[in-house]
């Protein structure tokens, strides 16, 4: 755990609530981009990310962990994992086919919401909508790579599965979305250059 | 090289988890495939463009939040502090902040503190090397009633030694001049008597 986190666990726990604030900021663009990612739509993600901590305020005595963000993520995957259960509880009395559906391939829906299309730059809702047709495993390690800047050893263990396997999921994602992009890449190289 | 490798390792390699070895390899490869370097251009313009779209958390979620730490140290019995108390633990502050509640730059006073004690370290340790005292305690040492350790008895077994090694060294320097060492060695007989008035206090 780096100095910062523990100087403001520490004051936190004293009863210092602007050090958790502190912590919340400087946590609050990888894990928030992450959840971004793994969501349909923004009050979905500030759902999310709120729950996470509520979640870590509640288990701080628990935290035994090296990096402090790798357990928020760990928090936040499975809380979507529990989202996306109860999902697949809640579907069927409702009269759809989804119960066909494995709970991975609905945990967001293929298309962005209409909040997530008006904002960033040009190509992001683009990349957003091709992310969501991705499947889940690689939709995931390619948010906790690019949003949460994990390295991909620590992908690998959040996932329980090989580096050589975080590495391959990555190596479609990328793949598919460069060839669903291939006409935006163009553009945003020619924009850029 | 495989151009899938060598995609592999451009993750690996942004991500930081490359060895030196690794991205040599890897940058002669680059080199000379032109198709891993229009990866390579892709996923970097894939990283700039899915960073930027990162919207900001409003406020009301990060109140909640706050609200929720609130009432887990309530809980807890711990008393909350008012706010703007610990103003100083906010991330721009880092490490400066003990020192600023006490208006003094940080690394200003605890090197020079630092230094001076190493010094004075250095000067107790060798005075302590250079005044050995004896075993029989400081104050025989004091008064000049101790006995010779084992310590200064070697050292004094050296000196003599040094002296033979000095004497065998004097003489083979007069075989060296052609005098014979059992000869009495050559006096400058006009050597004039010194002579010493004795001083009157």
């Amino acid at each position: 755990m780096g100095q910062p986190e523990k100087k403001w666990i520490a004051a936190y726990r004293r009863g210092d609530v602007e050090a958790l604030g502190s912590l919340v900021e400087h946590y609050r663009r990888p894990l928030f981009g992450f959840i971004l990612r793994m969501t349909d739509s923004v009050a979905d993600a500030e759902d999310v990310f709120q729950e996470v901590w509520f979640r870590a305020i509640r288990h701080l005595d628990s935290y035994r962990e090296k990096k402090f963000l790798s357990w928020l993520f760990r928090i936040a995957r499975n809380l979507l994992i529990d989202r996306a259960r109860r999902a697949k509880l809640i579907v069927p009395l409702s009269g759809t086919d989804m119960e066909a559906t494995p709970w991975e391939a609905r945990l967001a829906s293929p298309a962005p919401g209409p909040d997530r299309l008006t904002q960033g730059h040009d190509l992001a809702p683009r990349i957003e909508a091709a992310l969501k047709r991705l499947p889940r495993e690689q939709r995931e390690v390619f948010a906790l790579r690019m949003e949460g800047g994990l390295p991909f050893k620590e992908i690998a263990r959040l996932q329980e599965t090989s580096i050589n396997t975080a590495l391959a999921r990555m190596h479609y994602a990328v793949t598919k979305l460069r060839q669903e992009l291939k006409k935006d890449f163009k553009d945003y190289s020619g924009a850029r250059s | 090289m495989k151009c899938k490798l060598a995609q592999y390792q451009l993750m690996l390699d942004q991500a930081g988890e490359q060895p030196a070895w690794q991205r040599r390899r890897l940058e002669r490869h680059l080199s000379r495939c032109a198709a891993c370097r229009a990866w390579s251009a892709e996923w970097q313009a894939l990283t700039l463009a899915t960073r930027a779209a990162t919207p900001p958390l409003t406020a009301a979620t990060r109140q909640r939040i706050l609200d929720a730490g609130r009432h887990a140290l309530a809980e807890q019995g711990v008393p909350v502090q008012a706010e703007g108390a610990n103003a100083h633990l906010s991330p721009s502050s880092g490490r400066a902040s003990r020192f600023r509640r006490l208006d003094l730059p940080a690394f200003t006073y605890w090197r020079p503190a630092l230094a001076a004690a190493a010094v004075l370290l250095l000067l107790v340790g060798g005075f302590r090397l250079s005044t050995r005292p004896p075993a029989g305690g400081i104050v025989n040492w004091l008064t000049g009633s101790h006995r010779n350790t084992a310590w200064e008895e070697g050292v004094d077994q050296q000196l003599e030694q040094m002296g033979e090694t000095l004497a065998g060294i004097s003489r083979d320097i007069l075989v060296i001049r052609n005098v014979t060492p059992d000869e009495p060695l050559p006096v400058w007989k006009d050597q004039p008597e010194l002579e010493m008035e004795e001083q009157v206090i």
